[in-house]
């Protein structure tokens, strides 16, 4: 191994400890302006967040960050749970169930009241153990898998304190929608990330089209790190479907489509994609048009972005107040529903009256709260069954028109003010 | 299904492959001559995507010139890395890979607040296909697989035959000895770093106009890098190109035969080579090349 000389190492040193000194009065500088909220002077609940804040679905993290952040917040401007501000304990779940379980421990450490979040149902589950095992109540967001819960029915003391939100069902009905009504197609081909919750919508949103009479043509699942999907894409140009929908998220979802549209053979095929916020963000898109025209020529989008998919009497406060706070739309599918998470949890907690999980777990198993997303309640498998008024979803085009892009709904018939622009 | 099909997978492969060993050229040229296991070589990938996304689409530029500053600009940052932070840790072979594991953090942290989660797309150089019968080349993937051969010429070029080049390739074979010989082996080895490093920038660049650019995404192609080095064998120019091309095949082979073991089958093929062959496929047995 090279070595070299000692005062060329002295000199180097000099130099680091100079840039230790800098980034250490930077630092400093930061700390000292977010620890001065009033909340340090009274009494904190604090609850731990955790979800994808970085990687390829670190766009869905963020925006369930934001959700918790917005709810956080006005929770506290109303006076906050038991006459106390509450605060986020926040933590990245990281890449890999190593990195979640090494964050969770972080967490359950740092004693927060409840853990709200996690995204992939393999890091929650390599996560259980930690959370059931400190008894830390736990509301989470994303996670599907089945197997989460599963031992609750043997093991009901241990494993109370998980309650699970996301339900099978809402994204797969603007693809059914999509593929049987819009472009009334007789087969289709499905592409996925291979994680749990694109296995179980494929499962529903399958049954569904094969009740319709619509031909499965091939429906591929692929790893979530995929980086180069042409050979899955010419695979797709090879059998001619009529239509192809995608269960991505996040960026897959983005590259999917980039790739997609760069086949001569498949860009006019139409296709669709679930609403998970990769292409349903409106700034991916102008990036993904900017870069390549024609990105989102045919495309469909499922959609729980729109304020009149889901109207409960705070639907409409909400996404007023993250496009003020965030400049952009919000989603019911990422942020809204991590806001629901938290503003139930507050609620469970001021009903119960006291700071006692037994107790909050006893008001979660009993009450309904009805929030932006729709009115949430808790079967006895402590999974959530979610009750959405009026519609559960619709699809968007997104047609560039010189400098901008205009988003059009075209399904469902009742809310839809443009019809699908097909290819030629 | 047509015979078409797996011609056009065949081509997927290559094209991907060439541009894939690319990125770990770059890593195989550190090791080789440092002897540093570059973790922050994805980050530089990163940030070169980032630069050409930045240069095309806020800045509007030409795609050229985004492809110099992911050159350029990480040849500059990592140079800098090197000397001032890498080369003071180099009292042990482990040393360095922590070291450059925290600046990969550092600069995903960085890249988040700066470019924000959401995935970025920059401008490509060109546009369409080159049809063949049912078969076609997208005419920027075919550029940016051509790109990418001609680098590794550049590379070989400048190692076979410049001054620099006769220094890495001694201070790669002995450093102690090449001192002895009048060669500057602290300058050789920032030399050797910034080059590897502005190799996976250009990468990025390159790449950012096929797929896309995000925080998070340099692990991607850390991995990636890592197991073209170990296939090819580690400071093996050629060996890196032809590791890579077996690797993109392979993987697009496995994509359309059993999708969901796609690049699982790489890594599982690579633990199998590496117990027939620790050197790699084209690896010399010896400590570097």
């Amino acid at each position: 191994m090279t070595m070299f000389g000692k005062q060329a190492i002295t000199k180097t040193l000099a130099a680091l400890i100079v840039a230790l000194i800098v980034i250490a009065a930077i630092s400093g500088v930061f700390v000292y302006q977010y620890m001065q909220p009033t909340v340090l002077e009274k009494k904190t609940v604090s609850i731990g967040f955790i979800s994808t804040l970085t990687g390829f679905v670190s766009s869905t993290g963020t925006r369930h960050l934001r959700g918790a952040e917005l709810a956080v917040q006005d929770i506290n401007n109303k006076g906050g749970v038991l006459g106390m501000n509450m605060s986020l304990i926040i933590e990245d779940e990281g890449a890999g169930s190593a990195a979640t379980v090494s964050a969770t421990s972080r967490l359950v450490a740092a004693q927060p009241f409840a853990i709200v979040g996690y995204y992939f149902s393999g890091d929650l589950l390599a996560a259980e153990p930690t959370l059931v095992n400190n008894k830390m109540l736990t509301i989470a967001t994303e996670p599907t898998a089945l197997t989460i819960l599963d031992p609750i029915q043997k093991d009901y003391e241990t494993y109370k304190y998980i309650f699970q939100m996301h339900t099978r069902i809402g994204q797969g009905t603007p693809i059914v929608g999509f593929v049987s009504d819009v472009v009334k197609a007789k087969t289709y081909v499905s592409v996925s990330e291979n994680y749990a919750w694109a296995n179980l919508q494929n499962e529903w949103i399958e049954q569904q089209l094969t009740d319709r009479g619509i031909q499965k043509l091939a429906a591929d699942y692929l790893p979530g790190d995929t980086n180069d999907y042409s050979t899955e894409i010419a695979k797709i140009a090879s059998l001619h479907p009529d239509v192809v929908y995608v269960c991505m998220s996040g960026t897959n979802e983005a590259l999917f489509q980039k790739q997609y549209v760069q086949n001569p053979n498949t860009a006019a095929i139409p296709i669709m994609h679930v609403p998970t916020g990769g292409v349903e963000i409106p700034s991916v898109v102008k990036d993904l048009v900017a870069s390549q025209p024609g990105s989102v020529d045919y495309m469909a989008q499922g959609t729980y972005g729109l304020p009149y998919i889901v109207k409960t009497d705070k639907t409409l406060a909400y996404y007023a107040e993250y496009q003020n706070a965030y400049g952009e739309a919000a989603t019911l599918f990422a942020d809204g529903m991590v806001y629901d998470d938290v503003m139930l949890l507050a609620q469970a907690i001021n009903t119960a009256g006291k700071l006692d999980r037994e107790a909050v777990i006893k008001v979660l198993e009993t009450q309904s709260y009805t929030g932006v997303v729709g009115t949430w309640k808790f079967g006895q498998d402590h999974r959530a069954i979610w009750e959405v008024p009026e519609l559960t979803g619709a699809i968007i085009q997104y047609v560039p028109n010189d400098s901008a892009i205009v988003t059009n709904i075209i399904w469902p018939s009742s809310i839809a003010n443009a019809t699908y622009v097909k290819p030629p | 299904m047509a015979y078409e099909i797996y011609l056009q997978i065949l081509i997927n492969g290559l094209l991907i492959g060439v541009v894939y060993g690319l990125i770990a050229l770059g890593m195989s040229l550190v090791y080789g001559v440092t002897g540093v296991l570059n973790i922050s070589h994805g980050s530089f990938y990163m940030l070169g995507g980032f630069a050409a996304y930045v240069t095309t689409v806020t800045l509007g530029y030409s795609p050229v010139y985004g492809l110099i500053l992911s050159f350029v600009s990480m040849l500059a940052l990592s140079s800098l890395i090197e000397r001032y932070i890498v080369e003071a840790t180099l009292v042990n072979e482990t040393n360095p890979i922590f070291v450059t594991l925290g600046i990969a953090i550092i600069i995903e942290q960085v890249a988040n607040v700066v470019w924000g989660t959401y995935p970025k797309s920059s401008v490509s150089l060109v546009h369409g296909n080159l049809a063949l019968g049912a078969i076609f080349v997208p005419a920027q993937n075919l550029l940016v697989a051509l790109l990418s051969l001609f680098l590794y010429y550049v590379v070989w070029t400048f190692i076979k035959r410049t001054k620099d080049g006769r220094a890495i390739r001694m201070v790669a074979e002995n450093s102690e000895l090449s001192r002895t010989f009048g060669v500057d082996v602290r300058r050789t080895n920032t030399i050797s770093f910034g080059l590897g490093s502005a190799l996976a920038g250009l990468s990025g660049g390159l790449l950012s106009m096929i797929f896309l650019v995000f925080p998070g995404d340099q692990w991607n192609a850390l991995i990636i890098a890592m197991v073209i080095v170990v296939l090819g064998g580690m400071g093996e120019i050629w060996g890196t190109l032809v590791a890579g091309i077996a690797f993109g095949v392979l993987d697009t082979y496995t994509q359309f035969v059993l999708p969901r073991f796609a690049t699982i089958d790489v890594l599982a093929l690579t633990l199998v080579i590496l117990l027939i062959r620790p050197y790699g496929l084209l690896g010399k047995k010896a400590e570097r090349v």
